[in-house]
């Protein structure tokens, strides 16, 4: 049994279920149900294959085996290839502030809401374990030095967006959009010829107040940041987007970035960009000319 | 610490995405997408009892030939055919009409509201094309031509729509531009002539004058144009609630005059004397007030409407429509709809002429008072995700005063305006491939 529910909406049929850690969505412009539950059965499946192949907490995945071959490469399979691949463009389309590497910073990092910011001494001691240049990738072939750790977190969730709507997409030609926690993908514009009406929340008031109303016919959209994790110590608030290359947050990180572009994954990494770019995040986002909103 | 942010690295990791996604990256903007053919057919048969009949078939495909743009071509046929007054009054004893081709004559009968036989066919074909211009702003342009025996008609618009407040409105600016051409069977009849007095034979050397004398018409055609300004706002209320407001503007110039419609000339007794062609003023100033509502309930929907309308013939018009889409499940939908129509009279309509002949005198009965109350029921049906079809039946029962107080001597026993009732009966389908 899959904890699907289905409902039927003014003009469409709603589709809830959990992956990922978090409340997802499938909307489909149609009014047979059993479209729907086909639908949204494909949709959980993919979304859970992607979780479970890439989370950093099972221990019977390509993840696992890279944290635990003790610096020996890991042969790793295509479709985790081209994550690999697009990591270490990502790595340097940014300078170095996309890194995979840098999840193990989350050993001392622990945003929630206290006063806890760690001691610089344990910050630095992680650095050596940070980095994407330590690691050696010649595909198809991963040498992980021992300690290091791989976090497909920055992009999992966008691709699995993606990916899902591949296969909803070859499943029926029904307009639809599907929604894994806040990041999601409009298959095409509704039968009717209009597009789908996405409400921005404000990330001050999830889920009660819109801050923009976006019409989208078809592309992805993606929003980084989250107000509710930071740690305040002395009047200064620590964001929990962190500069791989001082273990320190990025200062002057907006609170919430939502980008719109042609596909989930795009949007989600120019999101992420805008947010290690701090200050200057309005400014990157202008350069990059896509649709965006920013919440300082 | 802060870096200088990288410049455009969009256009990198849009190719990077496509690899990882396997998409053909020069389809990058689509997204895999396949472009839709939308294929719409229909058939609508309308019947005024005891006069017109008209079968109408259409054919409208709709295809996305780039990100948000679509281009649609439609396909209408008329085939007409029945009786529609001819304009005289009705008289106490039977009329002899000549037919607009002049080559017969018709009789009616006593007190019976003059009717002339006609079949006619019309094409029609049309093309829109709907072009993004930026993430805001949409255009539209549509181009027409049809084409019946005796008229043709060609017309272009454009509109543009501009989404403001985070989308929640739209601002709508449109302008059209239509010019007709007339040239009526038998020839064109000289305005406020005798009938049979002047035709001027067209197309066929050997027509058959009925009489000779009288003034000439100057040519066997004629045209008119029409312009149109639009403005309008569309506005998201809240979650169920949609409303628009629309004003437009237009004139017509021109050959406004139906050459097939006649004026009785009566005397003090309301006895006929005599047939005149009739006249209408060589120009309109049309203004028209739309608002309309949409609310969805959870499961249905309901359309209120009204329109305002008034031209400078004193035409006057009111219509206000109420639909009601009811959900029958997640497959089939019924819609009932109703519609009240008034409008008051054109200021040169008359019944009859008495007396001297005005400047301008029509008595075509859809220039004078008149109501219509229309009630209509939908029922479509959802057959998968792809193709869906429709019936749907209207009823429309038009009236108006049959005995104006203005009428004189005998025509105060005609029934001067009859009812009109009509039927109509659309079969739709649609599909996607």
């Amino acid at each position: 049994m899959t904890a699907i529910t289905l409902e039927h909406r003014d003009d469409y049929w709603l589709a809830r279920f959990l992956a990922m850690g978090s409340p997802c969505e499938l909307l489909v412009d149609t009014g047979d149900h059993v479209l729907v539950a086909k639908l949204a059965e494909i949709a959980f499946s993919e979304a859970k294959r992607i979780e479970q192949k890439f989370s950093r907490y099972r221990d019977d995945n390509i993840v696992h085996l890279m944290h635990h071959n003790h610096g020996a490469p890991v042969e790793v399979d295509d479709e985790t290839a081209k994550l690999l691949d697009y990591a270490d463009l990502c790595y340097r389309l940014s300078e170095g502030l996309f890194d995979i590497t840098s999840g193990v910073l989350r050993k001392v990092w622990k945003f929630d809401g206290s006063d806890r910011v760690p001691a610089a001494q344990d910050i630095a001691a992680l650095l050596p374990s940070i980095g994407w240049s330590k690691v050696t990738w010649r595909k198809p072939h991963l040498t992980l030095p021992a300690g290091m750790e791989i976090d497909f977190g920055g992009i999992g969730k966008e691709y699995a967006v993606d990916k899902t709507a591949q296969l909803l997409r070859a499943a029926s030609n029904t307009s639809m959009v599907i929604n894994l926690g806040g990041d999601l993908f409009v298959t095409g514009r509704r039968a009717n010829g209009n597009p789908w009406r996405i409400g921005i929340d404000d990330p001050d008031a999830t889920g009660q107040q819109a801050l923009a109303q976006l019409t989208l016919a078809r592309g992805g959209v993606a929003t980084s940041g989250d107000t509710r994790r930071f740690l305040l110590k002395d009047n200064i608030r620590y964001g929990h987007i962190l500069n791989p290359k001082t273990g320190w947050p990025v200062h002057a990180a907006p609170r919430s970035v939502t980008v719109a572009a042609a596909t989930c994954v795009e949007a989600g990494m120019l999101t992420t960009f805008a947010m290690l770019q701090g200050e200057n995040a309005e400014k990157f986002l202008n350069d990059q000319e896509v649709q965006h909103w920013i919440v300082r | 610490m802060q870096l200088t942010p990288p410049r455009r690295i969009r256009d990198s990791l849009t190719v990077a995405t496509c690899s990882l996604l396997s998409i053909d990256a020069a389809h990058a903007g689509y997204f895999d997408y396949e472009s839709l053919w939308n294929i719409d057919t229909a058939v609508l048969l309308y019947s005024e009892q005891n006069r017109v009949d008209v079968v109408e078939p259409v054919l409208q495909i709709k295809k996305e030939i780039g990100e948000g743009e679509f281009l649609t071509v439609k396909f209408v046929y008329d085939a007409m055919s029945g009786a529609t007054p001819n304009g005289a009054a009705p008289s106490s004893t039977s009329q002899v009409f000549t037919s607009p081709s002049g080559e017969s004559r018709y009789t009616t009968a006593a007190h019976a509201l003059p009717l002339v036989a006609f079949t006619d066919a019309r094409a029609a074909v049309s093309v829109d094309w709907e072009l993004p211009l930026s993430r805001t702003l949409r255009s539209q342009y549509n181009a027409n031509f049809s084409r019946e025996t005796d008229y043709s008609s060609m017309g272009a618009s454009a509109s543009l729509l501009w989404d403001v407040n985070s989308k929640l409105t739209t601002l709508t600016a449109g302008v059209a531009a239509n010019l007709d051409q007339v040239k009526p069977t038998g020839g064109l009849p000289t305005e406020l002539s005798s009938v049979g007095m002047n035709v001027v034979p067209v197309n066929n050397v050997n027509a058959r004058k009925i009489e000779d004398g009288g003034g000439s018409s100057g040519g066997g055609s004629k045209t008119k144009n029409a312009y149109d300004l639009l403005v309008g706002v569309t506005q998201v209320l809240t979650r169920r609630t949609l409303m628009q407001l629309n004003y437009s503007y237009g004139k017509s110039s021109g050959y406004l005059t139906d050459p097939y419609k006649i004026v009785s000339v009566v005397n003090t007794s309301g006895v006929t004397q005599d047939y005149l062609h009739e006249k209408r003023p060589g120009t309109r100033t049309r203004n028209t007030l739309y608002w309309k509502t949409v609310y969805h309930l959870p499961e249905d929907v309901v359309h209120v409407s009204y329109r305002y309308y008034w031209d400078d013939w004193d035409i006057k018009s009111s219509t206000v429509d109420l639909t009601y889409r009811l959900q029958l499940g997640t497959h089939f939908y019924l819609e009932p709809h109703y519609r009240y129509y008034t409008q008051t009279a054109a200021n040169f309509f008359t019944h009859a002429i008495v007396g001297n002949v005005p400047a301008f005198a029509s008595a075509d009965l859809r220039l004078a008072a008149l109501q219509s109350n229309t009630l209509g029921l939908r029922f479509a049906h959802q057959l998968d995700t792809d193709s869906s079809w429709g019936l749907g039946v209207d009823y429309m029962h038009q009236t108006g005063d049959a005995h104006p107080a203005n009428a004189v001597g005998a025509l105060k026993n005609e029934a001067l305006f009859s009812d009109l009732k009509t039927m109509s009966v659309t079969a739709d389908f649609s599909m996607k491939f």
